[in-house]
């Protein structure tokens, strides 16, 4: 068996010296039962190679200890682990996206069973900058950084890939997953919203939910319902959604979360105690859901939105009045929410302490200072950047040989440049 | 207007044919019933995560 473990290190010296990865790649995927059965000297094996110039090698034995049904001394692995994704070569690892996109999995999900999420965070970071080919290509990786990032309440380590929108998605060698898309769009979905960047976090769930489907995927539904109440807090109402949502969406999705729709409907009468009184009703179904949170976040909205009705009526009311009008329990409630919605912008006010009155005001911007015009300079910038990326994307698509193949229903034998038109 | 196939690299096997999501009956609704009678999927993809959304928590 020693023999076994000498001629896996010789050959990965001798292959990835001579720059023969893919061959590489090979004998160390054949490689994976010799190495199973020598567990306990893969540490030794470890020591002889090194990260930078074996990178590959490195990973196979990572792999392999990783898929162990028990792992002796996951602080050892977790050192390595750590050490391979700071110095491993770039470049060679590329000819091995797959294993190294399933050693941060299972490096993942073993940091979230001993419950130490925030301890791989940077290390997956690090993976992903190291992996992405250019910072719009999304990996199976940015997955588990959002779950770690979540389960560690720590957001800000996701947000520099989130912010990026994605044109592109890693193969990872054909085992790029769809349950690794949805995954990291749902939970994308969930920081945003836990940030209260409402609407970035609706365009992330709606790319759950619209996604082309044949089966109920579980995380499609939980993203509808946390859609219905992204919705609500930012827009107050449920719009149709695009007319390319998969089927399974109406049929079986929807009829599912009913007290998600019952919560829309009593939002609709835009009464809060109407509100109130279907939460107390569906309260387990929520709260089952951990969902009673944003439950409340609508109760909220509703509220708020509520006084931003009375300033299209008055021009000044009293605090009472307002309390009265939107159901509060009193004046100093009422002043409460003003504060609030004044310092977030929603509304313009001022309020006399002196007689309790509020004056509402007209947006105070003119649209005509420099720094707007040069905010509108910037949104007019992405549009036109939105535009050539989409005619890129879309003539990559129109001369796809299979795309054309399919869209014009055309044997491969007519398609000019296919590998059967070159033998005629 | 209706393109004849979705190509997605998603799903190889390919998306089926498009469908309005308001339009009910016919035999293609009728299969894909079936299929998504037959197999839901991603029932262990990991959502046990604390409820993150509540301000009350925060006071």
């Amino acid at each position: 068996m020693a023999n076994a473990l000498e001629q896996y290190v010789n050959t990965v010296q001798t292959l990835s010296t001579q720059g023969n990865f893919s061959q590489l790649c090979d004998f160390i995927s054949k490689s994976a039962e010799v190495l199973s059965k020598n567990v306990s000297h893969l540490d030794n094996v470890l020591a002889t190679l090194d990260i930078q110039q074996h990178s590959l090698g490195v990973l196979g034995i990572l792999c392999v200890k990783y898929s162990m049904p028990n792992i002796p001394d996951f602080e050892t692995l977790f050192v390595q682990t750590q050490e391979f994704i700071i110095s491993c070569n770039g470049e060679h690892v590329r000819y091995a996206t797959d294993s190294y996109a399933d050693l941060c999995h299972k490096f993942t999900h073993n940091l979230v069973e001993r419950k130490q999420p925030s301890r791989g965070i940077q290390i997956l970071v690090t993976a992903i900058n190291k992996i992405q080919l250019f910072q719009a290509q999304l990996t199976s990786i940015h997955a588990d950084l959002c779950q770690l990032c979540l389960l560690a309440k720590n957001f800000k380590p996701a947000l520099q890939f989130m912010d990026v929108d994605i044109t592109d998605i890693s193969k990872e060698g054909g085992h790029y997953d769809s349950k690794d898309f949805l995954c990291y769009y749902y939970y994308g979905g969930m920081i945003y919203t836990a940030l209260k960047q409402y609407d970035r976090a609706l365009y992330f769930l709606e790319i759950v939910i619209t996604c082309p489907s044949m089966a109920v995927s579980h995380v499609m539904l939980e993203a509808y319902k946390k859609y219905i109440l992204v919705v609500l807090i930012l827009h107050g109402k449920l719009s149709p959604l695009p007319k390319y949502t998969s089927q399974v969406v109406a049929r079986y999705i929807k009829p599912v979360c009913q007290p998600y729709h019952d919560l829309v409907n009593a939002y609709t009468t835009n009464n809060p105690e109407e509100l109130q009184r279907n939460v107390e009703k569906h309260q387990d179904t929520y709260s089952r859901d951990n969902n009673l949170g944003l439950v409340k976040q609508c109760l909220t909205s509703m509220i708020k939105k509520n006084i931003q009705r009375l300033t299209k009526t008055f021009l000044t009311l009293s605090l009472t009045d307002m309390a009265n009008r939107v159901r509060l329990s009193g004046p100093k409630e009422a002043e409460k929410y003003v504060l609030h919605m004044i310092e977030d912008g929603e509304i313009y006010a001022t309020i006399n302490q002196k007689d309790g009155m509020v004056r509402f005001h007209d947006n105070p911007e003119k649209y005509n200072s420099s720094r707007m015009l040069l905010q509108l300079d910037k949104e007019m910038q992405k549009c036109i950047q939105l535009d050539s990326k989409l005619k890129e994307m879309d003539n990559e698509i129109a001369v796809n040989p299979q795309y054309v193949q399919k869209s014009s229903g055309m044997h491969e034998d007519d398609i000019p440049g296919s590998s059967k038109m070159q033998n005629y | 207007m209706k393109p004849a196939i979705v190509a997605d690299e998603m799903f190889p096997e390919g998306a089926g044919p498009y469908m309005e999501i308001e339009e009910a009956g016919g035999s293609s609704a009728l299969l894909m019933d079936l299929a998504a009678q037959e197999k839901s999927v991603h029932a262990d993809f990991f959502n046990d995560f604390d409820d993150l959304f509540d301000d009350e928590d925060l006071s």
